[in-house]
């Protein structure tokens, strides 16, 4: 029998998570060694924290994948206040791996409220605090980042972690729930307003972002 | 009559049409090099100038943040935003004068589908001189229109 944070790992790898960058403590260290374990992924470990959400951010922005990363709890998650901003502004779709304090211990000397510190930044909290919907949690903060594009933050007691993982359901990727929706089609009035202001620019320019490199863009042939 | 080679007569080829240009912002990227550093400082002037004489920005697939702008590195042009989920008022401030909510792609093929029909199929616009500035890069661009300036 597993425990629960081999479960969490392999959830994390099925929703496409191939590399983590991570700063370990109590609160995230055997999330982060199964998920260290497991096969084609790499861990990247860094000397802040800060620097693991913004090394996530630019793996993002440079391969377009799923951006991962891991801290502690308390100290560990409150030096995320700058990174974390930085990628909510930025719509990226990011999970941050955190350890809560025990929540079976009757005092704790790291425990803070991380739910506002983080919502705070403009990411999402999930506080996942019940065993048999861990999963769930999983798979919710994934279809937040990615259907929403928006970092989460996904808080899991770390005595929780420890519990063994009594279900042998397979795991459902968030990717089965995004509605199809097709790509979306513009006004044609509108774009005829926008054809109409084209056709009478002088000095036009053109500006690209991200959702340019999303709509599959590529060199003319 | 100004003097051949004056700054009086520079002036009309400064404000002269030219080819329409494409910025895939960085703003939200981190910059990973030294190099990547330079060319930004090299070409920020030319492209601060270009900006602001910008009559029409089509901006495809961009949130139109504060940081790309908001309205201040453009604030004379009419601006087009093509984007699946466009917000008029985005970091304090008016994002764009028109809103094509659109996927970019499909967005940008709307609009040249549109440009066809009233410039003629795969016609540019004869003031958009798609070979100015043709093979050379952009920071030669960029000494060039500092040359012309100064």
């Amino acid at each position: 029998m597993s425990k629960l944070y081999e479960a969490l790992a392999e959830a994390f790898l099925a929703e496409g998570v191939d590399t983590q960058f991570a700063l370990m403590g109590d609160g995230n260290m055997h999330w982060t060694t199964a998920f260290a374990h497991l096969p084609g992924v790499q861990t990247i470990h860094v000397r802040h924290e800060h620097c693991a959400v913004a090394a996530a951010t630019a793996y993002h922005s440079a391969t377009g994948k799923i951006a991962a990363a891991s801290v502690t709890c308390g100290p560990g998650l409150s030096q995320l206040m700058t990174a974390l901003p930085a990628a909510a502004r930025a719509r990226l779709p990011m999970v941050v791996f955190a350890g809560e304090a025990p929540i079976n211990a009757k005092f704790y000397n790291q425990y803070i409220d991380q739910a506002p510190l983080v919502t705070a930044t403009g990411a999402h909290y999930i506080a996942a605090h019940s065993v048999p919907r861990m999963l769930d949690h999983v798979r919710e903060a994934f279809h937040i980042a990615k259907y929403e594009r928006r970092p989460v933050v996904l808080g899991i007691p770390y005595d929780l972690q420890k519990v063994e993982h009594t279900s042998n359901q397979p795991y459902e990727t968030s990717a089965i729930y995004y509605p199809k929706v097709g790509r979306i089609h513009p006004d044609p009035v509108i774009v005829a307003e926008a054809v109409e202001r084209l056709k009478a620019a002088k000095r036009p320019i053109i500006l690209g972002g991200r959702g340019v490199l999303r709509a599959g863009a590529r060199k003319p042939c | 009559m100004p003097a051949p080679g004056s700054r009086a007569e520079a002036q009309p080829t400064v404000a002269a049409p030219c080819s329409p240009t494409l910025f895939l912002h960085a703003a939200s990227l981190t910059i990973t090099s030294l190099r990547s550093a330079a060319l930004a400082a090299t070409s920020r002037r030319w492209r601060m100038e270009l900006f602001q004489s910008a009559d029409v920005v089509l901006a495809v697939g961009t949130s139109l943040s504060y940081y790309v702008g908001g309205g201040h590195y453009f604030a004379k042009a009419c601006t087009i935003q093509v984007d699946d989920a466009p917000r008029g008022l985005r970091d304090g401030q008016k994002a764009a004068d028109i809103y094509v909510k659109s996927d970019a792609l499909v967005g940008v093929e709307a609009i040249l589908v549109g440009l066809d029909k009233v410039l003629g199929s795969g016609q540019t616009d004869p003031r958009w001189d798609p070979h100015e500035g043709a093979g050379t890069s952009h920071r030669d661009r960029a000494r060039r229109f500092d040359a012309v300036r100064d």
